[in-house]
């Protein structure tokens, strides 16, 4: 445990991800006594468990997860994500094995979770990209899912103010679908890139390419370096945590910023297992909690409740907190908490090779790729679905000094497969808005329980009709741009037009408790605020009431920065 | 090659089992002239028991890793201690069904050698000993679904895994390049590269 803590609090929050940090931080820099509380370990900033310097050579097991895990079925989702399943970061993700949810055997769904102080703030991938008005119209114009009651322009002071605070690198593109902020210099395309990019400003000036958006310093920032945060040095190890402090998380920025204030509280090790709720009041007076180290269970109390548990486990809470008025859930009185789960998906795309650049060499490990923002949306003519998707890749200097033990071959035969083609080559990978779907759901399971007895949520969601007619033009796209950018030797990545379409691979699941200015299709008001309790709020993923196609992460921060505000001025007013 | 296939033939076992190295100390020199006819055919290193694998197993496994990398201006997989890591590794991060296969390969490939060339794999000759694993790679990867097939596999991937992770393979590797430049002639990035490298680029 962190700190013991007893006392009353203005505002409990729990969770410390992305999220649960933009609100402690908020919240105490407004003056309120906050306490977190978290699940998993703590971590210090830099960590001990940071590998981010080690040299391939000096990794455990040379990053090879250990192989008795697998044999064991231990990890089985992180499995399945190949490039993720490495040693040198497995301490920052969840084993399902120890941490079990369930889901139809033929409808599997992937939950990619990290219970640490930091929450998955520590391996996310760092891509920060605006909603534009174009994404909030989505719901109201077909007609699916709950409209959002709120616009870019409400949202916008509060992307500005997160994207200062973290410090986001990029250009102004001044592309309509992807609102610019105020960034940090830009990372530099690879001479690959900017072919493919030139060349499609001229065959395809409605599909522009540009280069990755992210929360890695690249220079001196005032906000960052009050904190003691540094400037990225391009060594592309970020998912194992970073010494210099230059990638964006909660434990190198609003975790310290919070602690600055002397109002911050945290207790880690502790689950909470669901929030409490006073019939007469009306009100959520604290929550349980099961200390991970003892099993001990203790309640804590606050004038205001938080939710930033990570979309998921806060739908979870919410479910698993039943009392008298809400036998369903807690603020369920619509009947919706659960309802509406999505995510980004994939499964196609394309890669080719970059030809004429042999002599052309790349130096550093650049944290980032290229960006194709959704240009689909207003460009259904040849396409049968509704909304649209973007690309998200890079083109990277083939290996070829390096064998891979993958394919046939031994010796120098084994070398010379490995050199063929040019040496750079480029890829696409699509990353589609689902529509929101009532019957993508969370629920709890009736009958099988984790091991403090609570039930585990159960995830019944698929990609369906709309989601694979995408999937399917996706691929032909990627095609498409790549052999307009110039590339050859193109190779379309298209799963069987009806592959089932798995939920959680893009590790951006959101919805469950969507936001909505009806309290009978939604469970929280625009201020992430739960219609049915007024001092409950949620400010994850779980309130995204569409999931767009940008990585979520940005606009996930703006809303909580923007509802901890809100919330704070309400009990300041004394309306809480 | 298309009529073998890589199934274990247990009809075979105790014949086999006699042939098979593991059962022949490898190092047991006086046994080549009376099987093969040529002394010179002990071309194999003789290892001693690692951590994991027995003396025999280590020798039969640091050849193959041998053959699978190859010779030429790379790093052999002597240089890159590729099976001495494998087998400091296996014994803590391995899986009771990765050890068993990785154990059995030298038979599997012996029996196979025996099929083949009619004789054990340590008394063929160098240039017969890397066509032969050349042959055993190719079904390996045509015929995917064999226990013999997962194993070879299995322990092709590790190797190349530890191979290209050794520090021998990465006399490039900058650990703090400090930025990112994606347009740079060749002089220009090996510049960057001794300047920025641990000296260990030549
Ligand atoms: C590999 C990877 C790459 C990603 N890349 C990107 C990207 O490029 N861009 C982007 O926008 N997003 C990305 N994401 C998604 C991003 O990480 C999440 O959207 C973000 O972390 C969500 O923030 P959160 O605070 O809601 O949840 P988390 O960051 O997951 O934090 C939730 C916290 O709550 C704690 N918790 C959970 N349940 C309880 C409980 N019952 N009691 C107490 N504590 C609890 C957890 O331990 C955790 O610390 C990526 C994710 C992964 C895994
Ligand atoms: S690339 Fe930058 S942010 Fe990532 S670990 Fe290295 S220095 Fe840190």
């Amino acid at each position: 445990m962190s700190t013991q803590a007893d006392a009353d609090f203005d505002a409990i929050v729990v969770g410390s991800g992305i999220t649960g940090g933009w609100v402690a931080k908020e919240l105490c820099e407004r003056g309120l006594k906050v306490l977190v509380i978290e699940r998993g370990r703590h971590l210090d900033h830099p960590s001990e468990e940071y590998t981010d310097g080690e040299a391939p050579w000096e990794l455990e097991y040379r990053g090879l997860v250990p192989d008795y895990l697998a044999e064991n079925n231990r990890y089985e989702m992180m499995r399945r994500k190949r490039h993720i399943y490495r040693n040198e970061h497995r301490q920052f993700f969840v084993d399902d094995a120890e941490h079990p949810y369930s889901y139809p055997e033929d409808r599997p769904f992937m939950w990619t979770r990290g219970y640490q102080l930091g929450g998955r703030s520590l391996t996310w991938a760092r891509q920060c990209y605006r909603w534009s008005q174009q994404d909030f119209d989505a719901n109201r114009k077909d007609g699916h899912g709950s409209p959002w009651p709120i616009g870019y322009d409400d949202l916008a002071p509060w992307y500005d103010k997160v994207e200062n605070f973290v410090g986001i690198s990029g250009n102004s593109d001044g592309i309509d679908t992807l609102p610019d902020g105020d960034f940090l210099k830009p990372w530099e395309m690879s001479c690959a890139e900017e072919l493919v990019a030139a060349n499609l400003r001229m065959e395809r000036p409605d599909r522009p390419m540009i280069i990755g958006r992210c929360a890695n310093l690249t220079e001196e920032h005032e906000p960052a370096r009050e904190l003691g945060r540094g400037v990225c040095q391009a060594r592309s190890t970020c998912s194992r945590g970073c010494v210099y402090g230059a990638y964006f998380s909660s434990l190198s920025a609003t975790l310290p910023a919070a602690r600055r204030t002397g109002n911050l509280t945290l207790v880690t090790d502790a689950t909470v297992e669901s929030v409490v709720y006073d019939d007469t009041l009306r009100k959520v007076t604290g929550v349980r909690v099961i200390h991970t180290r003892d099993r001990e269970r203790r309640t804590f109390s606050g004038r205001m409740v938080f939710l930033n548990a990570g979309s998921l486990n806060s739908v979870h809470l919410l479910l698993n907190s039943r009392t008298r008025q809400y036998p369903s859930g807690l603020a369920n009185s619509s009947g919706m908490l659960g309802s509406y789960i999505m995510d980004h998906f994939g499964g196609s795309g394309a890669s080719g090779d970059v030809p004429g650049l042999d002599d052309r060499y790349a130096f550093g490990r650049r944290p980032v790729g290229i960006y194709v923002p959704n240009y689909r949306q207003e460009q259904l003519d040849d396409a049968d679905f509704l909304r649209g998707y973007g690309f998200q890749g890079g083109a990277q200097q083939r290996k070829s000094e390096r064998p891979n033990g993958n394919g046939p071959g031994i010796g120098s035969d084994m070398w010379e497969r490995g050199k063929n083609g040019p040496r750079w080559r480029m890829s696409l990978f699509m990353y589609g808005e689902m529509l929101p779907n009532q019957d993508n759901r969370a629920s709890l399971h009736p009958t099988k329980t984790d091991r403090y007895g609570t039930p585990l949520l159960h995830l019944d969601c698929e990609g369906r009709d709309n989601e694979k007619k995408m999937r399917a033009q996706g691929a032909k796209d990627a095609v498409d741009l790549l052999t307009a950018g110039g590339c050859t030797n193109v190779r379309e990545i298209a799963p069987e037009p009806n592959a089932f379409v798995m939920l959680g691979e893009r590790t951006h699941e959101m919805g469950g408790a969507c936001m909505g200015a009806d309290p009978r299709s939604s469970v929280v008001n625009s201020w992430c605020q739960t219609h049915d309790i007024a001092n409950l709020f949620i400010s994850d993923g779980a309130v995204m009431a569409s999931c767009g196609t940008a990585n979520p992460s940005l606009t996930y921060m703006a809303l909580s920065g923007r509802a901890a505000h809100h919330a704070a001025d309400l009990l300041q007013e004394g309306k809480l | 090659m298309t009529e073998q296939t890589m199934q274990y033939d247990p009809t075979r076992r105790n014949f086999l089992r006699i042939c098979c190295v593991s059962g022949v100390p490898i190092g047991l020199a006086a046994c080549a002239p009376a099987v093969t006819g040529e002394a010179g055919a002990w071309a194999l290193t003789k290892r001693s028991s690692g951590s994991f694998f027995d003396a025999e197993q280590m020798s039969v496994l640091s050849d193959m890793a041998e053959l699978i990398i190859g010779d030429g201006p790379w790093p052999s997989a002597s240089d890159a201690d590729c099976v001495t890591f494998l087998d400091d590794m296996l014994g803590e991060w391995g899986g009771p069904i990765l050890k068993a296969r990785l154990s059995r390969l030298p038979a599997q490939l012996n029996r196979f050698s025996i099929r083949q060339q009619l004789r054990s794999y340590v008394y063929l000759d160098q240039p017969v000993r890397a066509q032969l694993l050349a042959d055993y790679d190719e079904l390996a990867f045509s015929d995917r679904n064999s226990e013999a097939s997962v194993s070879y596999r299995e322990f092709k991937s590790l190797v190349l895994k530890i191979y290209n992770t050794s520090t021998e393979m990465n006399s490039d590797y900058v650990r703090v390049p400090g930025t990112y430049f994606g347009d740079l002639s060749e002089t220009q990035q090996l510049g960057l590269v001794r300047d920025k490298s641990e000296g260990l680029a030549t």
